[in-house]
């Protein structure tokens, strides 16, 4: 089974938004969200001795993602490869995945009424392609392949020359998108992009904290209830019936 | 002729008894007996697929091997939520249907003042009625009306959760308001169900189970309950059916000199279709 | 250059064999020595003499690329030359990592009846006022504005504009707009409603390039020469037709069809590439075509023609055509003037997700940059006390004003310039998306230095003031 990785060289990377528009065009995507975009890290230094340096963001078909339980109706899954896809057919948009990534890589559709997000084109990579924004990056800064085949360029990059996960003590949960360059585009990385705690919108919190408890007390006490009354109509028998 | 219908519940002679068991009083209308069946067969299957729908970990209460079995049963969960949502529907649908048609004849305030509105005989038969199932108490119960308080406090939530799981229910299918109504609408849609439910298991017992209440389970078939337990258990729905047959009859043969009729002869009249309000 | 000449690090043998004019360059950068440019580009002589060691270690294996759009403060056509000289004293011309040579590939030709001569000869002062600036160059703009303006050498009275937005990418605004106002007759082929279609006694709505046929982009410069042909994608929409169809329409109207002897794009195309040994199904299905290459001087044959296509056919280190023309043969240093007290230079430069002032409204593109922001250097925006994403006007040396454009503080820019993207603050009102956002740096560029040797409009020459947003000096 293939295990699938995205790799992004930092150095390579120019900022040219093309992988944004290829996306945009592939998967339909509203203006004012992406399913993948590149965003500028901070300018440090002073002039001119400067550094700065591009985050590509997309969904990191985390190892083990938040979003997949926080999805009440389940349309949010794990594929066998590992890519984290959404069933559009289970979703209704309530938007307990946009909040539960740390990754912001999530956007609710307001055309369609559902979750939208990177799947590595998996209907591509069936088809034999790669993902529209590796096949249309015009400086090769992006890179999509299997782990598990050591002979791939992604694999290389991952275990031979040091990509890394974008992960900090608070949020390890093993995303699979890399990220290759010197330890200043690092550093500027984790300084503006590190992943933030996943968040749990405030119905989701009420309904897990408050209404469970409060449905189940309500139905258990009616319930109890039935039953004290059955045993005792059992014990007393149905003599004050006079039919 | 006044003296005959009693004002209040006077005990019956065994005579008295055996005829009035004999004697039925027409009180549900076959529309309102299917309607109740239609949607006691929505609530099971929209109960039976609305668990199964609900996995994610932090929210699900059903076990693992019954979202497995479900999902089994539909071949994919997004069938089960087609399903959910085509009854759903459904039973909107003849609900608005019922609500236009049967508009004049159950929807206007005074029935629904006489059926769900809660008088003192009402909140004291909450009271007794309790005592009396944890054995606290032998106090007879208040005289009820064509609906007992219980029914009408589960009526009253009923009525205030339909619209809600509804409403709830279209705004989740339709992704009607946007993200953030959507999500509450889904908390909501649990709420009310729940708290339906809760309400249906004393429903669903008092009506099946309890054994005092068996002719009204029956009536929920046939539509009729024998005068015998309308006496006993709605005593004033018993008179006001008394007090109107009293009215047709007295239009009906305005001779003074008939002599009046026993209790019994009375309830031979019943056996007119239209008898009862409903 | 000094370095590696006084040091003796440039590459002999290649100059001996390929250049000439080596003795006068060698007298010539003696008097530029790393000190003399250190004040000059605030450069330490130390970094200069570092990168000149860096590049002989690296030679012929040093690219030089002089950049897009390289007209800055009116000479550089000098600036150009002496980065030439750079790269031909590193060997790098027509060598390994170093300038490709261009591979000429066999074009068709279509042939046309000859055209009528004209005793009075352009307009825009190409060839003539400026006589490098070839008439197979694509011709100054500028010049025709001026000409326009001045009837001289002989007064104009219409014109036909195509693929130019002449209010955004010309210079000096003013004079664009009263040249247009002098005009009889104006009419405008454009994809977009821009500015100008405003003054046009005619719009004609061109197809877009995914609705029509070009001709065959054909491109020598590259390391493979290739051919790649644009294909419509759709029917044009609404009353939008090709390019091409225009011109032949308007041709055959007006009783010249023999200059257009072909009959549609597919013959036009053929007829073009027929040498090429490819045919136009071949090349429609693939879209490009590459051919053999012959980028380095090694691998150049007769068919390649001369290396360097000059007079003497070697590269010409002091050059005697400029000497003939009484222009500097060597290149000389011209201070630029710096920006008055309280002024910054205004430079300006593209995004990459926009091409010009074209793309601004395009719906994708406008949603990845709905506008320009001007950028100061962090000390200057706290010298003027405005805040990062704040909205300024900016005001020139001639007064002219600028739309309310947002300020980028940021240590990446020198603190005596101001820089903007260019493209923004479309005035064209069907530009719904890009209309009056961001602000336009042509609004602002009323002046121009005209490099003398080519003729070229300088750009670089404008200074800006930062005014509050309700246009008041800050």
């Amino acid at each position: 089974m293939p295990r699938f990785a995205m790799v992004i060289d930092q150095e390579r990377c120019v900022g040219c938004q093309s992988c944004t528009v290829a996306c945009k065009s592939e998967w339909d995507v509203p203006n004012g969200f992406a399913r993948t975009r590149v965003r500028q890290t901070g300018v440090v230094g002073s002039f001119p001795k400067l550094t700065t340096s591009f985050y590509v963001s997309q969904c990191n078909h985390c190892d083990r993602p938040t979003c997949v339980p926080a999805c009440p109706t389940g349309a949010t899954y794990q594929d066998k490869t590992g890519i984290v896809r959404v069933n559009r057919d289970l979703c209704i948009g309530c938007g307990a995945c946009v909040a539960a990534c740390p990754y912001g890589a999530r956007y609710v559709n307001a055309k369609i009424g559902k979750v939208d997000k990177c799947d590595f084109c998996a209907s591509r990579l069936e088809n034999g392609l790669q993902p529209a924004c590796v096949a249309t990056c015009p400086a090769h800064a992006k890179v999509f392949g299997n782990l598990e085949d050591s002979s791939s360029e992604a694999f290389q990059l991952v275990y031979r020359q040091g990509a890394h996960r974008v992960e900090t003590t608070q949020v390890a949960i093993g995303p699979n998108v890399y990220y290759a360059g010197k330890p200043e585009h690092t550093e500027l990385l984790m300084a503006g992009f590190a992943p933030q705690l996943p968040r749990t919108i405030a119905p989701g919190k009420i309904w897990s904290s408050l209404l469970n408890k409060f449905v189940f007390l309500a139905v258990g006490a009616t319930f109890l209830g039935q039953a004290v009354a059955f045993f005792r109509q059992l014990s007393v028998g149905e003599k004050q019936f006079e039919d | 002729m006044g003296t005959a219908i009693q004002t209040v519940p006077t005990p019956l002679t065994s005579d008295q008894a055996a005829a009035m068991a004999q004697q039925q009083i027409k009180k549900h209308h076959v529309a309102i007996v299917l309607l109740h069946w239609f949607n006691a067969t929505t609530w099971l299957l929209e109960l039976a697929t609305g668990a199964g729908l609900i996995v994610s970990p932090y929210y699900r209460f059903a076990p693992i091997w019954y979202l497995q079995m479900m999902e089994g049963i539909f071949g994919s969960r997004a069938n089960m939520l087609r399903f959910h949502i085509a009854v759903g529907l459904t039973w909107i649908t003849v609900f608005l249907v019922y609500a236009i048609f049967g508009f004049r004849n159950y929807l206007h305030t005074e029935v629904l003042q006489h059926e769900i509105g809660l008088d003192a005989d009402d909140l004291r038969w909450l009271k007794i009625r309790t005592l009396l199932l944890l054995g606290r108490t032998d106090e007879p119960l208040p005289p009820q009306g064509v609906y007992n308080a219980g029914q009408k406090l589960f009526a009253l939530l009923v009525y205030s959760a339909i619209p809600v799981i509804m409403l709830t229910g279209l705004t989740m299918t339709f992704h009607w308001f946007g993200t953030v109504i959507v999500a509450w609408a889904m908390v909501l849609h649990y709420f009310a169900v729940g708290l339906v439910v809760s309400g249906l298991m004393i429903h669903v017992y008092m009506g099946a189970v309890f054994p005092e209440e068996k002719p009204a389970f029956y009536s929920m078939i046939t539509g009729v309950v024998n005068e015998l337990y309308a006496y006993h258990h709605h005593f004033k729905w018993w008179r006001e059916v008394k007090v109107q047959e009293q009215r047709w009859r007295d239009e009906l043969t305005p001779k003074p000199e008939v002599e009046e009729p026993s209790p019994a002869e009375k309830a031979d009249l019943n056996s007119e279709p239209d008898g009862a309000p409903r | 250059m000094n370095v590696l000449i006084s040091e003796n690090l440039y590459d002999n043998e290649y100059i001996s064999q390929y250049a000439t004019g080596m003795k006068e360059l060698e007298e010539h950068v003696k008097q530029f020595p790393p000190e003399w440019a250190e004040p000059i580009t605030e450069i330490s002589a130390a970094q200069i003499r570092d990168t000149a060691h860096a590049m002989a270690e690296a030679k012929p294996a040093v690219a030089i690329h002089p950049g897009r759009h390289v007209t800055w403060y009116g000479d550089d056509t000098q600036r150009a030359r002496a980065m030439a000289i750079l790269t031909a004293l590193l060997g790098a011309y027509g060598r390994k990592g170093g300038m490709f040579l261009p591979t000429k590939v066999k074009q068709g030709r279509i042939p046309l009846p000859s055209f009528p001569e004209s005793e009075r000869g352009r307009a825009d002062g190409a060839g003539s006022k400026y006589p490098l600036a070839t008439e197979e160059s694509q011709g100054l703009t500028q010049g025709l504005v001026q000409a326009t303006l001045t009837a001289n050498p002989y007064p104009i009275k219409g014109w036909v504009v195509y693929g130019q937005s002449v209010l955004e990418s010309i210079p000096q605004r003013q004079n664009t707009l009263k040249a247009i106002e002098q005009l009889e007759f104006m009419a405008v082929v454009d994809v977009l409603p821009v500015e100008q279609v405003n003054y046009a006694d005619i719009v004609l709505p061109e197809a877009t390039y995914l609705e029509r046929y070009d001709p065959p982009h054909i491109v020598t410069t590259a390391k493979r020469p290739y051919v790649a042909v644009r294909q419509p994608a759709i029917e044009p929409l609404y009353e939008s037709k090709p390019g091409w169809w225009i011109a032949k329409q308007m041709a055959s109207r007006l009783g010249l069809s023999d200059y257009f002897p072909w009959k549609d794009p597919d013959d036009h195309l053929s007829r073009l590439i027929q040498p090429l040994g490819i045919n136009l199904a071949e090349l429609k299905s693939l879209g490009a075509v590459a051919f053999d290459g012959h980028p380095y001087i090694d691998d150049r044959t007769e068919a390649d023609g001369p290396v360097f296509p000059t007079q003497s056919g070697k590269i010409e280190l002091f050059s005697s055509v400029l000497k003939d023309l009484k222009f500097d043969p060597l290149p000389q240093f011209t201070a630029v003037e710096p920006p008055p007290q309280g002024y910054l230079r205004l430079i300006y430069g593209r995004a990459p997700m926009h091409s010009f002032s074209r793309s601004e409204n395009n719906s994708w593109l406008n949603d990845l940059m709905p506008e320009n922001q001007v950028w100061v250097h962090t000390q200057i925006a706290a010298k003027f006390g405005v805040q990062d994403g704040q909205r300024i006007i900016l005001e020139n040396q001639d007064g002219a004003k600028s739309l309310p454009i947002a300020v980028r503080a940021t240590e990446a820019i020198r603190s005596d310039c101001a820089y903007m993207v260019h493209g923004f603050g479309a005035q064209g009102q069907g530009l719904t998306k890009a209309y009056k956002k961001g602000a336009s740096d042509t609004q602002l560029i009323t002046r121009v230095a005209i490099d003398p040797i080519m003729g070229a409009t300088g750009m670089r020459v404008n200074f800006v003031r930062v005014l509050s947003a309700d246009g008041e000096r800050s």
